[in-house]
């Protein structure tokens, strides 16, 4: 539905995905469903880099998170001389995607491990919460983190560059209503990867991050939690580049 | 870069003839503190590794195995100090990677405090007092089970786990590790260390030192560091499953032999 038109904000008419996902920041907690075609949240293990943050938190943060475009760590990256896109009809994805739902369980065990380690007191805790919260327009939008990396142009981290939705299990689509944009950041090689995605490409990659919010119906009237919440991304100029995961909920699956 | 690859070579060549020495843990009626002071150490016997200008001394416990000793080369002392050591234990004696020893923690891990967006809502010294923690933190020792893929971060000052330190002076640097006998406690899929039985000890240079250094001279580049303390978005550091595949002929392996108590 979404996916042939790329517009900032969302649209009223989508009631019904705001609806079926306005409950997540409202006591639902989300999961990562592993494995899928294509680029179907590809690899969700994808090798990561030991954390000095407390397990706790660091486990409860890839928990929400779905990878896509894990290919390019692999170093099966694409093959078409003219880049990213190529002739190959699903189209190679030229971005490594960590897509994080921020639903309650996780803002909860961010602000533990944060507070921890600033050594706040209870009071401050509270207040340090309730900023975190009003910053991040919880009560009004879905917040999904998204960190994208990639060894190609840093076009691909614009997110002008791509339809970012979500859906739900019955198909209904929504982009998000404000998007902030995180300054783009580079690092040198592929630190800790087996090889670089292509050797006639740049041994260095780009990264950035952007705060995804999707909006929320004013007044929710469903009553139902939704079990999985897709994200998709499409490429504008090529629609056939495309990634998608899925977030499930992790209270319907206990 | 002739003159850096000169010194890869020289490393890998000082650690080349040192595969496989046996040595015969001392049993240790005071647990030895682990800060790079070896003064405690003086009574165990020591293996002297001539090849690598080092020396290596084992001593144990009913709780930990110690292991400690100098290194006297100049360009070692100096990649050790860059890049770190690995530690690969294998208690059935083989020359298995699966538990790997980083020290520091540093070299391998990060934190990504800029991502989720709560370190935005930290006032100016809650800052200062989380990235002081951090580096802290990044002296600890970071222990990683390949095969349950699993990592435990031990923390400067920690009495229980996994330790280590070094201490650089006078032409020579001082290392000392110490590793729990208990360890299947830690990691369930490793089998617990003990008395009069042997294991086989790795230890090669941590993360990039060889490997990195390389990249460096065909990039261009300095090698990227993982240790990444945090800015707006910082660097993820490397994989220590990547970190593992080093040069077999770049590392240390010993046989040591627990003792029981006398």
């Amino acid at each position: 539905m979404l996916a042939h038109s790329r517009k900032r904000h969302g649209r009223p008419g989508l009631s019904a995905l705001v609806t079926a996902v306005a409950l997540i920041l409202c006591g639902d907690q989300y999961g990562c469903t592993p494995g899928g075609p294509s680029f179907h949240n590809e690899d969700p293990r994808v090798e990561e880099s030991p954390s000095l943050l407390a397990p706790s938190f660091e486990r409860v943060w890839k928990e929400h998170t779905i990878v896509l475009g894990s290919h390019l760590r692999r170093g099966t990256g694409p093959p078409s001389s003219s880049g990213p896109g190529g002739q190959n009809p699903l189209g190679p994805f030229p971005v490594i995607v960590h897509a994080t739902i921020v639903d309650s369980l996780l803002i909860e065990a961010g602000i533990q491990e944060f507070a921890r380690l600033a050594g706040m007191d209870a009071l401050r805790v509270d207040v340090y919460r309730q900023a975190y919260r009003q910053l991040h327009r919880l009560g009004d939008a879905v917040f999904v983190y998204l960190e994208m990396e990639t060894p190609w142009t840093e076009e691909y981290l614009k997110p002008d560059r791509w339809i970012l939705y979500v859906e739900d299990m019955d198909g209904h689509q929504v982009e998000p209503a404000h998007i902030v944009e995180h300054p783009v950041g580079q690092q040198t090689a592929w630190q800790g990867s087996p090889a670089a995605p292509d050797t006639s490409i740049s041994p260095s990659r780009s990264k950035r991050a952007l705060e995804l919010y999707f909006p929320l119906p004013h007044s929710p009237h469903s009553h139902t939690r939704p079990e999985r919440l897709k994200f998709v991304m499409v490429d504008v100029n090529e629609r056939h580049v495309r990634a998608e995961g899925e977030w499930n909920s992790i209270t319907a699956r206990n | 870069m002739l003159l850096a690859r000169t010194g890869i070579f020289a490393i890998v060549l000082l650690f080349a003839g040192c595969a496989d020495e046996r040595i015969q843990s001392s049993w240790m009626s005071a647990s030895p503190s682990i800060d790079g002071n070896l003064e405690e150490w003086m009574e165990i016997p020591r293996l002297i590794l001539s090849d690598a200008e080092a020396s290596v001394r084992a001593g144990n416990d009913s709780s930990f195995l110690y292991i400690a000793g100098h290194i006297a080369n100049a360009l070692l002392r100096a990649k050790v100090r860059q890049f770190g050591i690995i530690v690969w234990l294998d208690p059935e004696g083989g020359h298995r990677k699966d538990l790997e020893v980083h020290i520091p923690a540093s070299r391998v891990a990060g934190g990504n405090l800029a991502r989720g967006g709560f370190w935005e809502n930290l006032t100016t010294e809650e800052k200062a007092r989380v990235l002081a923690r951090m580096r802290e933190l990044s002296r600890g020792v970071l222990v990683v089970d390949k095969r349950s893929v699993d990592s435990q971060l031990f923390p400067p000052g920690d009495r229980e786990g996994f330790a280590g330190a070094f201490a650089d002076s006078l032409g020579l640097l001082a290392f000392e590790a110490r590793i729990p006998l208990r360890i299947d406690t830690i990691f369930q899929k490793c089998r617990k260390l003990e008395p009069r039985k042997s294991l086989s000890i790795g230890i090669g240079l941590g993360q990039s030192g060889l490997e990195g250094q390389a990249t460096a001279d065909l990039d261009g580049r300095s090698p990227a560091r993982g240790a990444g303390l945090p800015g707006p978005l910082p660097t993820r550091g490397n994989n220590p499953r990547q970190s593992s595949a080093m040069p077999k002929e770049g590392e240390i392996w010993l046989e040591v032999v627990l003792a029981s108590p006398q």
